[in-house]
């Protein structure tokens, strides 16, 4: 086996609310760009006077938290929950 | 070469998406149709009255007429800027208040999208507010403003003045209609009768 391995989140499902006037589409496309996110799945599950409620599944290779953190704070969306995370090793 | 040219073709139609964000995000289309209508009706109006008022008195100087009817929508334009500004802002700082309530988290300061679509609907209210009425006066004052150069009547100018003010008038009725989806024809008569029964009021005060 070999001594060199890369490891990192590939992926990661997030509670998180947001201003009605934020779109889910440009949050998805923002999303998609950062580095080493594939896809991005957003489900609305709550839908209130002010706010919606998203899960957001990112899906990708060693995903960079603090990149995500920082475009969700730039669209004004707050991380309620982490709800589940998946990490991998990949042999080099 | 063409790949600079490429680059600020590039950055333009970035700013183009981005500024589009913020006016779906900032709702200010609505506003800004609102305040685009009601004050060029001022504008318009103001200088109807200015003209009827000034003819009515036997002040027959169309220089007279232009710098006083641009003064006052110059005044107009100002103060709209100002009081715009000052009330979107005061208006937008509750609502952000109120979302940071909500989501229980900090968004001024954060250089958020919500924050910055923000600041351009208040920009973009306050310059509407203001440019509505001086463009609605200055396009009303313009046979005037023509007469000041060419000889023409006083009457004359007056009457094609107040053609054109009718006309503007009923264009803000017509594109309130269009927004409505009613008949735009019906908007545009019911501003006009509006603009009518105004400078009667006005030709009973002189």
């Amino acid at each position: 086996m070999s001594e060199e391995a890369e490891m990192g989140i590939s992926r990661i499902v997030i509670d998180a609310q947001k201003p009605r006037e934020i779109s889910i589409v440009d949050l998805a496309q923002a999303l998609v760009e950062a580095e080493g996110v594939f896809k991005v799945d957003i489900n609305v599950t709550e839908v209130d006077a002010r706010t919606e409620t998203l899960k957001i599944n990112i899906a990708g290779f060693a995903v960079d938290i603090d990149a995500i953190e920082d475009i969700l704070e730039e669209h004004s969306t707050v991380i309620r929950s982490i709800d589940a995370v998946s990490a991998e090793k990949k042999q080099l | 070469m063409w790949e600079e040219e490429e680059g600020i073709v590039e950055k333009i139609r970035d700013f183009i998406d981005d500024f589009e964000t913020y006016v779906e995000v900032s709702r200010v289309g609505e506003i800004a149709r609102r305040y685009f209508v009601m004050n060029a009706f001022d504008g318009a109006l103001t200088m109807l009255g200015f003209v009827v008022g000034s003819f009515l008195s036997g002040l027959k100087d169309p220089e007279v007429v232009v710098s006083g009817g641009l003064g006052a929508s110059f005044a107009m334009g100002v103060s709209g800027f100002v009081g715009a500004l000052l009330s979107e802002k005061a208006e937008r700082e509750r609502e952000i208040k109120e979302l940071e309530k909500i989501l229980f988290t900090k968004l001024k300061g954060t250089g958020s999208i919500v924050e910055r679509a923000n600041t351009i609907a208040v920009i973009l209210a306050a310059l509407i507010d203001a440019l509505a009425p001086a463009l609605a006066a200055i396009v009303s004052a313009a046979p005037f403003i023509y007469a000041m150069y060419f000889k023409i009547s006083f009457f004359t100018a007056m009457t094609v003045s107040i053609t054109i003010t009718l006309t503007i008038v009923f264009l803000l009725g017509f594109y309130l209609g269009k927004i409505s989806g009613e008949n735009p024809i019906k908007y545009g008569l019911v501003m006009v009768l509006a603009g009518l029964l105004i400078s009667l009021v006005t030709l009973f005060h002189v």
